[in-house]
């Protein structure tokens, strides 16, 4: 109580930094008052960038010597060896020749937790549903050390056509990309070992990094968001191997796309939620007028201004045999 | 939503004769030997993009009938019955191939041209006309290049003769992935 009387109020800083009120409620409820103010001081501070150095051109040492050489410093994010935070750069990051040459790739380091749990192997058939840009469909193929198989379903064009070329200057070979809606993914009869769901979402997590999302979501929105996801994750779970696993991810805070999408799908799936051990807040047990599946809690929260990156909700499932 | 028509289909002989034939005559045996153990395959279009794909991936890519979009790696693309090699078909010929122009400017990759002054090295020799491989400072993969003039004469030419001549519209340099990648 006391420190709820500390914190600033996180209405006054929502009205301040012009986020849509009703977004400050649901973080409120969610995280509490003083949470909630952290968060939203967070949100207008400068995240360092981080890379993940691509191992299918370069090793890791090589590839920190040449951007050393350059006088770009770098410092070690713990329990992910090829994620370097870059904490002062001399040249523009995104356009070096190693840059260029796929020797790295600038992605989140909240971003690259989700290929990891799903941990592909390289005899493995892996769907990654919903795959531009490309930063995890890569990573992962970085982890199966190019071999095995990844299908990347990605339903626009435009993004294809980048989904491509990351894939290509990443060096990465053993992927399909193919133009389709993952919601008729049944159709090409094919039976998946591990499925990456990264789920198109409002996007509430990452907000540091786009503040547009103050106020370009509305409530409507985030129920729309929450039937797609639906749909997509129960069509994901049909094509599952039995004993198959899935990783499910969004970028976005919000209850109604993550643990109620779970909570409903659980309903018509027998599934298994694995523990997760990395770093984050256990999943929601109830908000507002909905109660979550008792497992949820093995999902993790991953906040923005505690874990100093962007916000995800990260769930690993496993189909029962 | 689904049935997008896009042709991916496996290359013909003569297609297949096409592609060898020109990394072959500039890149000889050790070129070829890059395309080892990988099928050539084509996805139609205004060009015709050609991509190298492993066995496995090329066992699946079979049984899917529609929307496929891309697999494996793009190499280069047929125009006229003729094979232009592109970036990432140049990376994977650089496993097995030595024909390698070492450059000190980053201009190539700009989509501008490499001058004499800015060679300071190759690894084999070379014909006006023949492709290279280029690469950066620290051996980094830039692109591939057409010769303007032959590796005996650029020991003589004038600092600021045109070797390989850059353009911004082939994808043939790394800096494509910047300037039309998205």
């Amino acid at each position: 109580m006391k420190k709820e009387l500390n914190c600033i109020n996180p209405y006054k800083l929502g009205e301040e930094y012009d986020y849509d009120p009703y977004m400050i409620e649901r973080f409120v409820e969610i995280l509490g008052e003083e949470e909630t103010s952290n968060l939203l001081q967070f949100n207008e501070t400068k995240l360092n960038k981080t890379i993940r150095l691509n191992t299918l051109r370069s090793s890791i040492a090589r590839t920190v010597e040449l951007l050393e050489r350059k006088r770009v410093q770098l410092e070690d994010i713990v329990g992910m060896p090829e994620a370097k935070e870059i904490i002062n750069s001399p040249v523009p990051i995104g356009a070096t020749p190693e840059y260029l040459g796929g020797y790295y790739m600038l992605q989140g380091k909240n971003s690259m937790l989700s290929s990891m749990i799903l941990n592909p192997k390289s005899d493995e058939l892996i769907g990654d549903f919903a795959a531009a840009p490309g930063g995890k469909t890569s990573h992962l193929a970085q982890l199966m050390n190019n071999e095995g198989t990844i299908i990347a379903l990605e339903l626009s064009s435009n993004r294809c056509r980048s989904l491509k070329s990351v894939l290509a200057r990443m060096g990465v070979e053993n992927t399909i990309i193919l133009q389709y809606d993952t919601r008729e993914i049944y159709k090409l009869d094919l039976m998946f070992d591990k499925i990456l769901l990264d789920a198109p979402c409002s996007g509430s997590g990452v907000i540091i990094s786009d503040h547009s999302r103050k106020q370009s979501k509305t409530l409507f929105d985030i129920l729309n968001y929450h039937k797609y996801q639906t749909e997509l994750l129960t069509e994901s779970l049909r094509v599952l191997k039995p004993g198959g696993e899935l990783v499910y991810c969004t970028c976005s805070l919000e209850p109604e796309e993550n643990e109620l999408v779970i909570t409903k799908v659980l309903e018509n799936f027998d599934c298994k939620i694995q523990e997760l051990n990395i770093e984050g807040e256990v999943g929601l047990e109830k908000f507002q007028q909905h109660e979550f599946h008792p497992d949820i809690r093995k999902a993790k929260r991953i906040y923005p201004h505690t874990s100093k990156g962007e916000g995800f909700f990260i769930i690993k499932m496993v189909k029962e045999k | 939503m689904n049935n997008i028509t896009v042709n991916f289909r496996k290359a013909t002989k003569k297609e297949e004769e096409i592609v060898r034939k020109e990394i072959g005559k500039h890149f000889g045996q050790e070129g070829l030997d890059s395309l080892q153990n990988r099928f050539l395959w084509i996805k139609d279009g205004k060009i015709k993009e050609v991509c190298a794909l492993h066995p496995n991936i090329e066992a699946i890519v079979k049984t899917i009938p529609h929307n496929l979009y891309f697999a494996g790696i793009p190499i280069g693309s047929i125009k006229n019955n003729k094979f232009q090699l592109e970036i990432e078909g140049s990376a994977l010929i650089r496993l097995t191939s030595k024909k390698v122009l070492h450059v000190k400017t980053d201009q190539f990759l700009y989509g501008k041209s490499i001058f004499t002054d800015n060679v300071f090295q190759f690894d084999e020799a070379f014909q006006s006309g023949d492709l290279v491989i280029i690469e950066g400072r620290n051996n980094i993969h830039y692109g591939v290049g057409e010769t303007s003039i032959s590796s005996e004469e650029l020991k003589s030419a004038l600092s600021n003769t045109v070797i390989i001549k850059g353009s911004k519209n082939i994808p043939r340099d790394r800096g494509w992935y910047l300037r039309k990648g998205n």
